[in-house]
């Protein structure tokens, strides 16, 4: 599991039937202290997380595994909203 | 005698062979040779050499990974998340290699084994991350499946 920031949506009309009503986010993975790293992913949303929240991203096949997400085509899925993040050197 | 020897040495190609230095100077010609005027088979041969050592070096690197050794560095709070991973334990591990020192990212883990902050643990990724729990529907890509005792067990 990841630890990422949301960024913003996807909107998409034409997709998988089975993707149709999930939410679609842009997440980008950050480090544990908060900064940014370089990339993103889009995620689908499983909790109901909003913009600018730190979130749990699930990647590979057990992004399917996540509640409502059965023989739904995802690799990578928001599993949690993250409250804080304790490490004790980074 | 000596005559005898010397003569039977003549007559024998073998004894000849022996002495000359011949096929030594001709391999070290062979290898100063210039790229341009190698055989093809030559070069053929050398284009397989640095094939084959690029193929051994991801070999070496996977067995460093195959360690899967972390050290757990703190712990994370989620409140909202996915109704399987309620009661579940999140921590962050940073990830080590055979000498103990950390290598890449910290990741986020669940906990399958009661293990804290400063152990030092053996984690799998990957769909097998959920055996340890109701693996149906426990979505987590990294788990922590056990304790190292010290970290004396994994020098070498």
């Amino acid at each position: 599991m990841i630890i990422a920031r949301i960024l913003g949506t996807v909107v998409s009309t034409q997709k998988d039937e089975r993707l149709s009503g999930k939410k679609l986010l842009i997440v980008r993975p950050i480090n544990v202290d908060g900064t940014d790293t370089t990339g993103y992913v889009v995620a689908v949303d499983t909790v109901g997380a909003g913009f600018h929240e730190r979130v749990l991203v699930v990647a590979g096949s057990s992004a399917r595994l996540a509640q409502g997400m059965k023989d739904v085509p995802v690799d990578a899925a928001i599993v949690g909203v993250i409250d804080t993040v304790d490490v004790t050197n980074p | 005698m000596k005559d005898l020897r010397s003569q039977l040495e003549d007559v024998n190609p073998r004894s000849k062979q022996k002495n000359k230095p011949q096929p030594r100077t001709k391999y070290k010609e062979q290898r100063t040779k210039n790229k341009s005027t190698r055989t093809k088979y030559e070069v053929r041969s050398t284009k397989y050499k640095t094939r084959n050592t690029k193929q051994e070096t991801p070999n070496t690197k996977d067995t460093n990974e195959a360690m899967q050794l972390a050290r757990v560095i703190g712990t994370v709070v989620a409140t909202v998340k996915n109704e399987s991973l309620e009661g579940r334990k999140l921590l962050v591990v940073q990830t080590l290699d055979s000498n103990l020192q950390s290598t890449g990212k910290p990741m986020v883990a669940i906990d399958s084994v009661g293990a804290g902050v400063g152990e030092l643990v053996f984690w799998c990724r990957g769909k097998e991350a959920s055996f340890p729990f109701r693996r149906e529907d426990t979505p987590t890509d990294c788990t922590i499946v056990g304790i190292v005792d010290s970290d004396a067990h994994v020098t070498r």
